[in-house]
C-alpha cells in the first residue's frame, strides 16, 4: 500500500519537475501547493478535513498532474485508517528527505522574470508564499545546501534577489533548528559505523558551506551584498544561534537526554580556522562566562566545545578565547584539566604561546599562567613553566637574539608567575631560582640597551625580595617610571570583577539580533559632549585672556655677577684654567662662545689649546647648563678654526686617560661642527629682512603721462615676470676644504686596540657613537669631491662590523649605510662601487629577512629603498648619457 | 599645593622673537645729593613728588617742569624711611634717627607740628590709615616686634600690637589690609620671615604664616583681590591670599637675581612692580603673575618706587637718580 503511494508521489513529482510553469502556470502552482499541503497532511499526521479540491483544469498535462494529486489526496484522506503508525512515519521520512528537496529544487529552477510575468497578481503572491513555506518546512540541511548552491550559481537579476531574501529568512529563522538537529542523539538508535561516517561527510559539507558562505556571497554579490551576510553580522548570528542551541542542549541534558556537541565544536573550530574567531568569541564569551558560573553542566558543555575541536583548529580556537576571557579563574571552566591529557594543548600553553609567540596585550598570558597556577593538578606544570621562563629570560644569547617586545613579554610572564608563588614553594625553590637569576642579572646589566637593563633590575629586585623577604636584597637605582609600575602591576593576582548575573544579560531571541549596517552613524551624544568640552575650553581661554598685558622682551634679564665678563679670549682662557672663583669661571664659560664667534685675530694659534681646556673642564661648581654651554663653546671653536680643532680633537679621541664622557663629547662636537660648517650661511645677509613696501593710497593723478602709462600697462600682456626675490647669494661651502680633517683621523685607528680603550671590544657605546658621528660627518660632506673616497672607507669599515652581535651597533651601521647611499653620487653606484653596492644590497636584504631586532629591520628596509632609488637614478643618468 | 613659576631656561630663544624691547626711561630726575630712599607722589594740581634721601633731606619735585621745587633737611644725616602727605599742606616723615615728624607748610616754610619717638634701629616704614574719620599711624616701636598705633589727632599711642612670644625679630614691613567684617586688618612682616595678620582694634592675632626662611624685606597688598606679594633676600617672590581671616600661601615666582627692596602694586590692581638689588625693576601681572618686563637703567640697587595718578612709574635708586617710566600706562 505504502509503496504504491510512494511510487505515485514520485511520479507526480517527476511530472511536476518536467512540466511546472509551462503554459499554464496557475495550474502548476496549485498542484505544488497541494503537494505541500499533502506533505502537511502526511507529515503532521493530522487528517485534514477541509481539503480544497483541485481546481478545474483546461490543460491536459496539468489535468493529469492534478488528477494524480487528487488521487493521492483522496487516498491520503482515506489512508489514515489504513496506514499504521510506523508506515506513516516511514512515509513522512521519505517525503521529507527525498521528495521535498526535489520539489524545492524544481521550484527554485523556475524562479525567473519570465515565470513571474506569466503569473497574475494574486498568483504572484501565492508563489511567494509557496517559496517561503517550502523553505520553512523543508529539511533544513538540504534546504540550506540547495539554497546555497542556487545562490552561488545565480546570476544578477530577479532570481538572485529572490534567493537572497529566501536565504536571509532562512539564516535568521531556521539555523537554530538546523544546529539543534545535529546535536540530538536518537534514542536506541542503531547507528552503524557507516551511518556515522555518512553523518560526518554531511557535516563536513554543511560546515564548510556555512563557514565559507560570507566570503563566497561577498564575492558573488560584490557591492550589492546584504547587510545580514557581512561577516560581522553573519558570524555574530551564528554565535548567538550557537548560544541558543547550547541553552537548549543544557536543558535537554538536565532532563537526562543525551546530546552530542560534536557538530557545534567542529563548527566553532572551522569558523575560527577561517579567521572569524574574534567575532565569534566576542558574540559568545560574555554569556558563556556567566553561564559557566551557574552549574557544572555548563562547564562540561563549554569544555566539550572548546577542547574537542579538531586538532588542526585548536590553536585558532584557544588563542582568541584566552585573549577574551576576562578573568583567569574562568579558564579552568573552558579548558578543564585537558592540558594534562591533550599533548597539543599542553604544548600550546606551556611552550608555544609563552616562548615562540608574543603579544602586546597581556590578558592572554595572565590567563595562561593563572590557569596553570590555580589548580593543584597543574601546579607542577606551573613551576616547570616558571623555571623555563626564568632560564629563557636570563639566557644571554636569547637576550641578544630576541626583540625587546618579546623579552618584555617574557618579563611580564615572569612577574605574573612570581605573583602566584606560595611560601612553601618559595623556600623550596629559592636556591635554584637565585642560581639562575644571578648570571641572568649580569646579562641584563651588561646590555647596551637602557630599557633592557631596567627590565633586568626590576625583575631581579622583585624576585629576590619575593623569594626571601628577610634575606639580603638586590637593590638597584633606577627611575621608577610608568614602565616600571606597569611591570610591577603584574605581581598582583587579579580578582574576579564581573558581577553579571544570568538575569542581567538579555536573553537571546530570534528577533533581537539587529544587523550592523555598513554605514557608520554619528553618535549624537558624543557630538554634544564634544561641543560641551569645546565650550568649556573657550570659556577657560576667555578667563585667561582677561590678562591683557603683553610682556616685553625679557632677554635683558640676566644674572648679575660681581665679576666682569672677560673681553679678550686669552682672559677667558686664563679664567677657565686657574681660577677657584666660581663666579669668574662661570662668567668666562658663559662668554666663551660669544668671544669665539667674534673670531678675533690670533684665535687660530690658541684654538687647539682652548679646546684642550674646554675638553678637560669639569663642572666643579654645579653650574646650571654647564654641559650645553661648554658644548656650544667647543662647537664654536671647531667651526671657527676647523683644521686645528678637528685635528686636535680627533687625535685625542684615541689617546689614553680620557673618560667615556670626554670621548663622546669629542664625537658630538665634531659632528655638530661639521653640520654647522656645511650649512650655507651668508654672514652679510643673516639679519637682512625684506623691506616692507609702503602702501600708498590710490589717487587719481592728473598727469597725462601717468594716465597714458597706466593704459598701456593695462593692455600689455606679460608672459613671465622676473624673480620677485633676489637670487640667494652663492656662498662657498665652508666644510668642503676641511672635510677630510674631520673624517679620516677618526676612522684611522679604529682597529688599534689599547689596553685602556678597546673600541671593538667592550666600548660598544663609544663605537656606536663613533659610527653615528661618521655618518653625520659624511652627510655634511654632501657634494664635496672627497665624499666618494670617504664613502669607500666607511663602507669598508661597515663591512667589517656588519655582523656585530650588539643590535645597537648594527643599527648605527645601517644608519651610516643610509648616509653613504645618500651621499654617494648616483653614477658611482653603478660604476666604481658597483661590486660593493651589490654586496651591501644583499646584506641589507639579509638583514630585513633574518635580523632579530625590529629597528634593524626597519632601518635596513629604509636603506634598501634609498639604495634602489639611487640605482634607478644612476640608470637614468646612464641612459641619458647613452642618448647624448 | 604650592606652585612655583620658574624662569624658562629656553626663554631666550623664545622671547627674542618678541621684538618688543622694554622702553627707556621717560625722564631722569637728577639733583638729589645722596641715595634715594623713599618716594611719595602727591596728587594735587600739577603733581608733586617727594623724595627722601640717605642724608636726611626731603626734596619736592615739580613733575611738570621736572625740577626741584623745594628742599629741606628733615632728619639730619639719617636716611628718610617714609614720606606721606595728608590733609592739606601736611606731611609725615620717618627717619632712621628714631623720629616721626609731622610737618606743616606755612608761608612756603615747613614747620614741625608734632614729633613721635619710634625705633631708630628698624628699616620698617610706617603707615598712615584712617578709621572712622580719624587718622592713625602704625609705627614700629622701640621694642622689637611691637607695633604701636598712634592717633594723629590725640597724639597718643592708642594700641600696641605685640605677638606673645618674641621670636619674630624686628618688624620689617607694615601694610594696612583694609576692612573686612568690621575688622581693620594689619599685615606685619617680620625679620624671621613670618607674616602676621592682626585685627587692629581688637588687638588680636588672626593668623600667621611663615613665608621665607630669611626676613621679609618688602610687601604689598591689593585690597581688591585680597592678594599680596612678599619679597626677601632670595630670588623668590611669594604671593599670599587673605580669605576668612586666614593667610593662605599662593604662588611662588622665581626670578633670575636675588634680593628685593620694594614691592608696589599699582593703584588699578593690575601690575606689581618690584625693585631689586640687581639694579633692575621687574613688572608682573597681578592676576597671573606673568613676568611682563625687566627695566634696566640704574647703576645701583633700586630702593623705592611709586606711581603717579596717570600711571607713570617712578623709581628711586641708590645711584641718586629718580627714573620716570611710561609703561602699561
Amino acid at each position: 500500500m505504502n509503496d504504491t503511494l510512494k511510487c505515485k508521489m514520485s511520479i507526480c513529482t517527476k511530472a511536476l519537475e518536467n512540466r511546472i510553469f509551462g503554459e499554464n502556470a496557475s495550474e502548476s502552482l496549485s498542484a505544488i501547493e497541494n503537494l505541500v499541503k499533502l506533505f502537511d497532511v502526511v507529515g503532521d499526521e493530522v487528517s485534514s478535513k477541509t481539503k480544497s479540491g483541485p481546481t478545474t483544469t483546461t490543460h491536459d498535462e496539468a489535468q493529469a498532474i492534478t488528477s494524480a494529486l487528487s488521487n493521492i489526496l483522496q487516498f491520503s484522506v482515506s489512508s489514515e485508517q489504513i496506514l499504521g503508525q510506523k508506515e506513516l512515519n516511514d512515509l513522512k521520512k521519505y517525503t521529507r528527505e527525498t521528495l521535498f528537496p526535489r520539489w524545492i529544487e524544481a521550484v527554485l529552477k523556475n524562479v525567473s522574470v519570465e515565470t513571474n510575468n506569466k503569473l497574475n497578481a494574486s498568483d504572484k503572491h501565492r508563489f511567494d508564499a509557496l517559496l517561503f513555506s517550502l523553505v520553512k518546512q523543508g529539511p533544513s540541511l538540504q534546504v540550506f545546501m540547495i539554497l546555497n548552491t542556487a545562490l552561488i550559481n545565480s546570476c544578477a537579476g530577479f532570481s538572485q534577489m529572490k534567493f537572497i531574501s529566501l536565504m536571509e529568512s532562512f539564516i535568521s529563522e531556521k539555523l537554530q533548528s538546523l544546529f539543534l538537529k545535529q546535536c540530538l542523539v536518537e534514542k536506541n538508535s542503531t547507528n552503524t559505523a557507516f551511518d556515522q561516517k555518512q553523518n560526518y561527510v554531511e557535516w563536513e559539507e554543511l560546515i564548510s558551506a556555512l563557514s565559507s558562505f560570507p566570503d563566497r556571497i561577498a564575492g558573488k554579490l560584490q557591492n550589492h551584498n546584504s547587510d545580514k551576510f557581512l561577516p560581522i553580522n553573519y558570524i555574530e548570528l551564528l554565535g548567538n544561534t550557537i548560544i541558543i542551541v547550547l541553552e537548549e542542549v543544557h536543558s535537554l541534558l538536565k532532563s537526562d537526554q543525551d546530546c552530542s556537541l560534536e557538530f557545534i565544536s567542529r563548527l566553532i573550530g572551522k569558523l575560527c580556522l577561517t579567521g572569524y574567531a574574534d567575532i565569534l568569541w566576542n558574540s559568545m564569551i560574555s554569556r558563556l562566562c556567566v553561564f559557566v558560573k551557574q552549574n557544572y553542566i555548563w562547564c562540561r558543555i563549554c569544555e566539550r566545545i572548546v577542547t574537542r575541536v579538531p586538532d588542526k583548529c585548536i590553536e585558532c580556537v584557544i588563542v582568541p578565547l584566552l585573549q577574551k576571557i576576562p578573568w583567569y579563574g574562568l579558564v579552568d571552566k573552558f579548558l578543564g584539566d585537558s592540558i594534562l591529557t591533550n599533548r597539543k594543548i599542553h604544548y600550546l600553553l606551556c611552550t608555544k604561546l609563552l616562548f615562540h609567540r608574543y603579544f602586546d596585550e597581556t590578558q592572554l598570558v595572565r590567563n595562561v599562567l593563572g590557569y596553570l597556577a590555580s589548580s593543584r593538578t597543574r601546579r607542577l606544570l606551573y613551576l616547570e613553566t616558571m623555571k623555563n621562563l626564568l632560564s629563557v629570560w636570563g639566557d644571554g644569547s636569547a637576550i641578544k637574539h630576541t626583540s625587546y617586545s618579546q623579552h618584555l613579554f617574557i618579563s611580564r610572564a615572569l612577574m605574573i608567575c612570581i605573583g602566584y608563588l606560595n611560601e612553601k614553594e618559595k623556600s623550596l625553590l629559592k636556591e635554584e631560582f637565585v642560581g639562575i637569576l644571578m648570571p641572568a642579572v649580569q646579562c641584563h646589566i651588561g646590555s647596551s640597551d637602557m630599557k633592557l637593563r631596567k627590565l633586568g633590575m626590576v625583575v631581579a629586585e622583585t624576585l629576590t625580595s619575593t623569594l626571601d623577604p628577610k634575606g639580603p636584597k638586590l637593590h638597584f637605582e633606577f627611575e621608577r617610571d610608568v614602565e616600571v609600575y606597569d611591570l610591577l602591576s603584574y605581581l598582583h593576582v587579579p580578582e574576579d570583577t564581573s558581577t553579571q548575573t544570568p538575569e542581567a544579560i538579555p536573553r537571546l531571541e530570534k528577533k533581537d539580533i539587529e544587523p550592523v549596517t555598513c554605514k557608520t552613524t554619528d553618535n549624537p551624544t558624543n557630538l554634544t559632549d564634544d561641543q560641551n568640552t569645546k565650550h568649556n575650553i573657550q570659556t577657560d581661554v576667555e578667563l585667561d585672556s582677561d590678562d591683557d598685558l603683553e610682556p616685553y622682551d625679557m632677554s635683558n634679564d640676566v644674572k648679575v655677577t660681581k665679576v666682569k665678563n672677560p673681553k679678550y679670549i686669552r682672559d677667558c682662557m686664563e679664567g677657565l684654567i686657574c681660577s677657584d672663583d666660581a663666579e669668574r669661571v662661570e662668567a668666562c664659560l658663559f662668554s666663551a662662545e660669544q668671544l669665539i664667534r667674534k673670531s678675533p685675530d690670533g684665535l687660530k694659534e690658541i684654538a687647539a689649546e682652548f679646546s684642550k681646556i674646554l675638553l678637560h673642564l669639569q663642572n666643579n661648581f654645579s653650574t646650571r647648563g654647564f654641559d650645553a654651554v661648554r658644548f656650544g663653546a667647543m662647537v664654536a671653536l671647531a667651526v671657527e678654526c676647523p683644521v686645528e680643532v678637528a685635528g686636535y680633537l680627533s687625535s685625542q679621541f684615541y689617546e689614553r686617560n680620557y673618560n667615556l664622557r670626554q670621548r663622546m663629547d669629542i664625537l658630538e662636537v665634531l659632528s655638530a661642527a661639521a653640520q654647522e660648517l656645511a650649512k650655507p650661511v651668508d654672514k652679510n645677509r643673516v639679519r637682512q629682512h625684506q623691506p616692507v613696501k609702503e602702501i600708498k593710497p590710490v589717487k587719481e593723478s592728473d598727469d597725462w603721462r601717468e594716465i597714458v602709462e597706466k593704459r598701456i600697462e593695462g593692455k600689455t600682456r606679460r608672459f613671465i615676470k622676473g624673480r620677485t626675490q633676489p637670487e640667494p647669494a652663492q656662498v662657498a661651502n665652508r666644510f668642503a676644504p676641511v672635510a677630510g680633517h674631520f673624517f679620516f683621523p677618526l676612522l684611522n685607528k679604529v682597529d688599534r686596540s689599547q689596553p685602556s680603550f678597546d673600541l671593538l671590544g667592550k666600548e660598544t657605546i663609544v663605537l656606536r657613537k663613533l659610527i653615528y658621528s661618521l655618518g653625520i660627518i659624511l652627510h655634511s660632506a654632501l657634494h664635496v669631491p672627497l665624499a666618494t673616497q670617504m664613502c669607500v672607507n666607511l663602507l669598508e669599515f661597515i663591512w667589517a662590523l656588519r655582523y656585530h652581535s650588539d643590535s645597537c651597533i648594527r643599527q648605527a651601521l645601517l644608519y651610516a649605510t643610509s648616509m653613504v647611499i645618500l651621499v654617494l653620487p648616483p653614477f658611482c653606484v653603478l660604476t666604481d662601487l658597483q661590486d660593493v653596492m651589490l654586496e651591501t644590497k644583499s646584506w641589507l636584504q639579509e638583514t630585513i629577512d633574518n635580523d632579530t631586532d625590529m629597528e634593524c629591520k626597519r632601518m635596513a628596509l629604509q636603506a634598501l629603498v634609498l639604495l634602489e632609488n639611487t640605482m634607478q637614478q644612476g640608470f637614468k643618468l646612464d641612459l641619458n648619457d647613452g642618448r647624448a | 599645593m604650592e606652585e612655583i613659576i620658574r624662569p624658562n631656561p629656553d626663554c631666550k630663544g623664545m622671547t627674542s622673537s618678541n621684538s618688543r624691547q622694554p622702553p627707556d626711561p621717560l625722564f631722569i630726575l637728577r639733583g638729589s645729593r645722596s641715595a634715594i630712599t623713599c618716594l611719595h607722589y602727591q596728587n594735587t594740581g600739577s603733581g608733586r613728588l617727594f623724595s627722601g634721601c640717605q642724608e636726611g633731606e626731603v626734596y619736592i619735585w615739580d613733575l611738570k617742569t621736572r625740577r626741584i621745587k623745594e628742599m629741606f633737611d628733615a632728619h639730619t644725616k639719617s636716611s628718610v624711611l617714609w614720606i606721606k602727605s595728608f590733609e592739606c599742606n601736611k606731611l609725615i616723615t620717618q627717619g632712621r634717627d628714631g623720629f616721626i615728624k609731622i610737618w606743616h607748610n606755612k608761608n612756603s616754610k615747613w614747620n614741625i607740628l608734632e614729633m613721635y619717638k619710634c625705633s631708630s634701629l628698624v628699616f620698617c616704614s610706617s603707615i598712615l590709615f584712617a578709621h572712622e574719620g580719624i587718622n592713625y599711624i602704625a609705627i614700629p616701636s622701640n621694642t622689637a616686634s611691637k607695633v604701636d598705633i598712634i592717633s594723629v589727632d590725640s597724639s597718643q599711642v592708642v594700641i600696641s600690637l605685640q605677638p606673645m612670644e618674641s621670636k619674630q625679630g624686628m618688624c620689617m614691613c607694615l601694610k594696612y589690609a583694609g576692612t573686612s567684617n568690621n575688622k581693620q586688618l594689619l599685615l606685619i612682616g617680620y625679620e624671621s620671615g613670618e607674616l602676621q595678620l592682626w585685627n587692629i582694634f581688637s588687638k588680636t592675632l588672626m593668623d600667621q604664616l611663615s613665608i621665607f626662611p630669611e626676613s621679609i624685606m618688602c610687601m604689598d597688598f591689593s585690597e581688591k583681590y585680597l592678594k599680596g606679594m612678599c619679597g626677601s633676600v632670595g630670588n623668590k617672590l611669594v604671593t599670599f591670599k587673605v580669605a576668612d581671616d586666614k593667610l593662605i600661601m599662593d604662588k611662588t615666582v622665581e626670578v633670575v637675581n636675588e634680593g628685593f627692596n620694594n614691592i608696589t602694586i599699582r593703584g588699578d590692581d593690575k601690575l606689581i612692580v618690584t625693585c631689586g638689588w640687581d639694579k633692575s625693576i621687574r613688572l608682573f601681572s597681578l592676576k597671573s603673575l606673568k613676568p611682563l618686563a625687566v627695566l634696566k637703567y640704574h647703576k645701583e640697587s633700586v630702593q623705592c618706587c611709586t606711581f603717579t595718578s596717570d600711571n607713570i612709574l617712578i623709581c628711586g635708586s641708590k645711584d641718586k637718580l629718580i627714573s620716570l617710566w611710561e609703561i602699561y600706562s
